[in-house]
């Protein structure tokens, strides 16, 4: 490389800059000429990385200048102030370059890039000259609402010191600052709506309404305030920001978050004002080009950025978000390696616990808008075994079915609503498992299997492997349905070499290693759901949480570092070099957390465990239960359904008491405390239909007992309704089967009788014994009454079939009393199926009444009928 | 929040700290399972029994057996419920007055909560759970939706009849009305059939009664049939109606009574309480009632030795007596 005469007065020009120059800039005149010269021929040039060109001599600041406004905590430096500090610590002329994108020049003020920047306030520490002319001082709110003291109320009331955290640049403001300005983060949604949301995490500016002995109004009708009094707001407690209803007859505090049961107003009666103080008003929300922001930290390829304060910085934020984005449904704007494995909502999926707990299983929801006449949801398989899923359950958080491993693809259906295409059911198909490759499901946190596409797995993790039929070894795993297998491995510690070869011929491979995190020593106080439907654990304020990494590499020279990041900050812990490692996190605020196992390397993925801390965790179980009585138009004849609600889980007997009590079915009560009655209640119907009388009895064991009487009594109306339609729909059998009693007896007599009000009962076989040629076929009518709280059964009346009634009654009568006397009754019902008559035991000369039905059903003398022969109408 | 690394014995010290218990006895054991299940309201037994084990692996590796019979014996205790499906359900707050100012305590509250809640100590034994009474305990277990029973509610006694003549005349009612065919039981193939004898030189279940009404079968599928006659042979022969577990425990009993050889119940007195021996399998609202009053003395499980406080002991066995018509031998 030359040096060119022709370039010395552009060297010269370039040595007197003070920042970098375009070739075009410097050349321009050359070029005019028609010289094809170039810079790169002349050492007394170099190119800056961002296409520009300074003298070679020239010292570049750009680096020093990054570097300064990263480290020294301040927004933004003076150039000539920087470089004339260069030139005499180097000893030469110091240039910038304004191309590089990393930095902002403004004149002589020069300061990071916006992309350079984080979202949070960069707070300084500013000379007196600077405060609340540039800056304003940054408080919490919790400070500044206290910041007044209280029983002082008035103008010649003076805020107490706030000892602000630090002092913050802010721009574009619209007005200028004065001293009862400061700037405080937003806590808590409810001003999260309206048309100007003001949300959680914002940075806002407010104005204290008392300031040096003076009280300043808070503005409008509706002014945004920051309070406090002696309420008690769900996020903030006792104080709070809210709109100032200044219309209103009594103190009323919005909320602009439309939610109202999560977010309530608060409403304080202007008598019990006294203790309400308006501590500071709103002015605004600062954009993110409002306020000087702090710089990213920087990071280096491959990693993570677990170290320092800006690890620390890094990682709270991104726990920030995963908290927001988990407990509050929201979704994440950007691919972050914490985002959630598992979608829920409107979709089913399969999940696989271990072999004890049922294999495989297909989860459902949770299922919100599901309409509420949907009580049940079955799923199909391919092979039509089918499944149910309780609607409320569904309704509310995932709902597990278990399900063969080859019966997919599977679908679901609205049980009574299958033809309702409306429901979206179509959406929760799930799709077969592969028949010719192994399916991976890897052991969650909360020791559910999730299952993963990749055939790759991580040491560190547990799996559970579903293996069709006639793939791998037939000994690997245990056997389920169909010939599949199930298979669980765990990769806490590295596995052996005979394993290792066993993945292998299921064509699985052995990954990164991927650290595992899981609660350890107690459990929590209780568990939750998200909106979503996860679930995460809640621990009660005062227990001490512990957790366990499992799978680290004790050989890795950068161990993963635990993170926790919660309401009193973020804290960090290196972990140990060993396998695995058991750490206490404390005792803890009440608030939501985050517990992340970081990996300083980017190709080992971390881990994040999120939970709630609270004050009130522990979720009784409620031991009260109800029965309640459902009646419906057509339970005319006494039994009225009924329904009953119990402890969670809690068995539920119903029996059916008569003679005896006959356990017809315990029942345990859904998540919901509501009891599946469905499989009883026609047992029971039936039974009453037939029995007079009767008590459902309905057994909580020690929780106690409800007793729900049968009486059945049908109007004679009923009864004449009910036998014209028997005999309408059977007379035609009745008609050609005479004689064929043992036809007769099951179809027609019985019902028959039981609507008379009688039960049949076969005759004893011991005991006075027709001779064969006097028998008539008899049955015992007998009735069931309640006798001092007992139901006792006696005997009424016998039924004595003949062909020939006529003849029976001329002729046959000593058969019709031996029949009695078998009976141990004083009266028969002698029929042949149609007509009807009663006879008194011993009665040779007074006729009774034979009854034709056919005829007492047309021409409307059932009532006396049944006043003959029926009993208890 | 300060982050720390827990050795093995800082986190056994701190278990059984929060567990109330000795994590590596059964009554932390329980105190586990207990609060496992009661965080997820249902669980299966299988996770929630794995989950505990994981749980306590920082530590050591626990017997499975061992848990899975603690697990067994909280569902008994009834602090658990066991749903079809192998579904382990939390259970509400139960607390049942006994004599001598005691209380028991059934449900699957944890202990720390719990004494929180009863602001007392607990005592723990086994799966059982018990503190001293007082009436103000009562406002305190309404507000976590507890219940105060009876021991005779909680035993189920109230609803269970008398083991006299009156039940023997009831079950004899039924069969007047009730009764199924002889050999109608035995469709799978015959049965041995053993007639309960109340009297005599061999008391017991005979296979040569004949004149028996009470009987008792094994079935094919190794479960148990148990039958009512009027006393005219076995049920392959005769009439019948099947009774279920606790009548027919019930009218062994009453059949006793009637022949006046009920079963001794023996009193031991010395040490301070007593010991009550009934050599027997009670009815199931009895023996739950006895185990309110009373202590295992032997064999927790199946035990027929119970150790009672002198100063109930009368009451206990007169209970007892009156109920099933038990004799009180004084030793």
């Amino acid at each position: 490389m030359a040096r060119l005469p022709a370039f010395d007065l552009v060297a010269e020009r370039a040595a007197a800059s003070a920042q970098s120059l375009l070739e075009s800039e410097l050349l321009g005149a050359i070029w005019a000429h028609g010289e094809d010269a170039w810079l790169r021929e002349d050492y007394r040039f170099r190119p800056t990385p961002w296409g520009r060109w300074v003298a070679t001599s020239a010292y570049l600041a750009n680096e020093l200048l990054v570097r300064s406004l990263r480290a020294e905590g301040v927004s933004e430096l003076s150039l000539a102030e920087q470089l004339e500090v260069l030139q005499r610590v180097a000893g030469r002329p110091a240039v910038v370059c304004p191309a590089d994108p990393r930095l902002r020049f403004d004149g002589d003020r020069v300061r990071l890039a916006p992309s350079e920047l984080t979202r949070e306030p960069l707070l300084e520490q500013v000379p007196e000259l600077l405060q609340y002319v540039t800056h304003l001082p940054v408080l919490s709110l919790k400070a500044a609402a206290a910041s007044e003291p209280a029983g002082e109320w008035g103008p010649t009331a003076e805020p107490q010191h706030v000892e602000p955290m630090g002092w913050l640049r802010v721009e574009r403001l619209g007005r200028p600052l004065h001293r009862r300005m400061f700037v405080a983060q937003i806590r808590g949604h409810s001003m999260d709506g309206g048309h100007r949301p003001i949300e959680d995490g914002d940075w806002a500016v407010f104005e204290f309404t008392f300031h040096e002995g003076v009280g300043y109004d808070a503005g409008s009708s509706h002014p945004v305030v920051l309070v406090r009094g002696a309420f008690n707001d769900p996020e903030t407690g006792s104080y709070a920001v809210k709109k100032w209803d200044r219309d209103a007859p009594d103190i009323r505090l919005v909320s602009a978050n439309p939610d109202k049961q999560r977010f309530p107003d608060i409403v304080v009666p202007l008598d019990a004002a006294d203790h309400l103080r308006i501590v500071a008003s709103f002015a605004k929300v600062l954009g993110p080009s409002d306020f000087a922001r702090r710089p990213k930290p920087q990071r280096r390829p491959g990693r993570r950025l677990v170290e320092g304060r800006a690890g620390l910085d890094e990682q709270r934020e991104r726990l920030g978000r995963r908290i927001d984005a988990f407990f509050e449904g929201r979704p994440t704007t950007e691919v972050d390696e914490f985002a959630a494995e598992t979608e829920t909502g409107w979709c089913a999926r399969v999940v696989c616990e271990g072999l004890a707990a049922g294999g495989p299983h297909v989860e459902v929801g949770p299922l919100s808008g599901l309409p509420p006449f949907v009580k049940k949801l079955r799923i199909f398989g391919a092979d039509g075994r089918d499944g149910v899923v309780l609607a409320a359950n569904a309704r509310e958080r995932t709902a597990r079915v278990p399900v063969g491993p080859g019966s997919g693809p599977w679908r679901w259906e609205a049980v009574g609503f299958e033809d309702e295409e409306e429901l979206g059911l179509e959406r929760l198909a799930v799709n077969d498992l592969a028949r010719d490759t192994v399916s991976v499901f890897r052991v969650d946190a909360g020791g559910t299997g999730r299952r993963q596409s990749g055939a790759m797995l991580a040491s560190g993790q547990t799996y559970h492997l579903l293996i069709p039929p006639g793939v791998g070894d037939p000994a690997l795993g245990l056997p389920l349905t169909d010939g599949w297998r199930l298979w669980t491995v765990d990769l806490a510690n590295a596995p052996s070499p005979t394993t290792h070869a066993a993945l292998q011929t299921l064509g699985l491979g052995l990954g990164e290693a991927w650290p595992r995190l899981e609660w350890a020593l107690l459990p929590p106080a209780t568990w939750r759901a998200t909106p979503r439907g996860e679930r995460f654990p809640v621990f009660e304020v005062g227990s001490a949480v512990v957790v366990q990494a499992h799978g680290l590499d004790a050989e890795d020279q950068d161990p993963p570092v635990l993170f926790l990041h919660g309401p009193a900050g973020t804290e960090r812990l290196e972990l140990p070099r060993t396998s695995s490692a058991l750490v206490s996190l404390g005792e803890l605020a009440a608030g939501r957390w985050a517990c992340a196992l970081v990996p300083p390397r980017t190709e080992v993925r971390p881990t994040t465990l999120l939970f709630e801390v609270a004050e009130q965790a522990d979720a009784h179980v409620d031991a009260s239960w109800s029965v309640e009585l459902r009646p419906t138009s057509d339970g005319k004849d006494g039994f009225v359904p009924f329904s009953v609600r119990a402890p969670p889980g809690w068995p539920v007997i119903v029996s059916w008491r008569a003679l005896g009590t006959v356990p017809l079915a315990t029942v345990h009560a859904d998540g919901e405390g509501n009891t599946d009655l469905t499989g009883v209640l026609p047992l029971l119907d039936a039974r009453a239909r037939r029995a007079r009388v009767g008590d459902v009895v309905v057994d909580l064991g020690e929780l106690g007992q409800r007793v729900l009487p049968h009486d059945r009594r049908p109007d004679v109306e009923q009864v004449r309704v009910e036998l014209a339609a028997l005999w309408a729909q059977r007379q035609g059998m009745v008609r050609s089967r005479g004689g064929a009693w043992m036809t007769l007896v099951a179809h027609w007599f019985t019902p028959v009788c039981e609507l008379l009000g009688y039960a049949l009962e076969g005759l004893p076989q011991e005991g006075a014994q027709p001779t064969p040629e006097e028998a008539l076929p008899c049955w015992r009518l007998v009735v069931d009454e309640r006798d001092g709280g007992v139901i006792r059964r006696s005997p009424s009346r016998a039924l004595v079939l003949t062909t020939d009634l006529d003849g029976t009654r001329t002729a046959g009568l000593e058969a019709v009393d031996v029949a009695c006397a078998h009976a141990q009754v004083r009266e028969a019902i002698v029929t042949d199926g149609i007509r009807w008559a009663k006879h008194r035991k011993g009665n040779r000369q007074l006729r009774s009444t034979i009854w034709d039905l056919d005829a007492v059903l047309r021409d409307g003398t059932v009532e006396a009928m049944l006043a003959d022969l029926a009993e208890g109408l | 929040m300060p982050l720390a690394i827990l050795d093995p014995g800082s986190a056994a010290a701190h278990l059984t700290e929060a567990l109330g218990a000795d994590w590596e006895t059964d009554e932390g054991l329980c105190a586990m399972l207990r609060a496992e299940v009661h965080a997820r309201g249902n669980v299966q037994r299988a996770v929630a029994l794995d989950r505990v084990r994981r749980l306590i692996e920082p530590m050591a590796n626990l017997d499975a057996e061992r848990l899975a019979s603690m697990c067994d014996a909280l569902v008994r205790e009834g602090d658990l419920v066991l749903a079809p499906g192998g579904v382990l359900w939390a259970t509400p707050l139960r607390v049942v007055p006994v004599g001598s100012g005691g209380a028991r305590l059934f449900g699957s509250v944890p202990n720390g909560p719990l004494a929180r809640t009863l602001d007392t100590s607990i005592t723990l034994r086994r799966a059982s759970r018990s503190v001293r009474w007082s009436e103000s305990m009562g406002t305190r277990i309404g507000a976590v939706g507890g219940r105060v029973v009876t021991s005779e509610t909680w035993a189920g006694l109230e609803h269970a009849p008398v083991a006299n003549d009156a039940f023997l005349e009831r079950l004899d009612e039924r069969l007047a009305w009730e009764s199924a065919a002889g050999w109608s039981l035995e469709r799978d193939g015959p049965l041995e059939w053993r007639g309960w004898v109340a009297s005599g030189e061999r008391p017991g279940w005979r296979r040569d009664a004949t004149a028996a009404s009470l009987w008792w079968a094994r079935t094919a599928f190794r479960g148990h049939v148990r039958a009512w006659t009027a006393g005219d042979g076995s049920p392959s022969m005769a009439r019948f109606i099947e009774l279920g577990v606790d009548d027919a425990d019930r009218a062994r009993f009453a059949l006793s009574r009637r022949a006046g050889a009920g079963a001794p119940v023996t009193v031991a007195r010395g040490g301070g309480h007593a010991v009550l021996e009934v050599p027997t399998w009670l009815p199931r609202p009895e023996y739950r009632w006895l185990s309110l009053q009373a202590e295992p003395a032997g064999d927790e499980v199946q035990t027929t030795r119970w150790r009672v406080p002198t100063e109930a002991v009368n009451a206990v066995a007169a209970t007892l007596a009156d109920r099933l018509g038990l004799l009180v031998v004084n030793r």
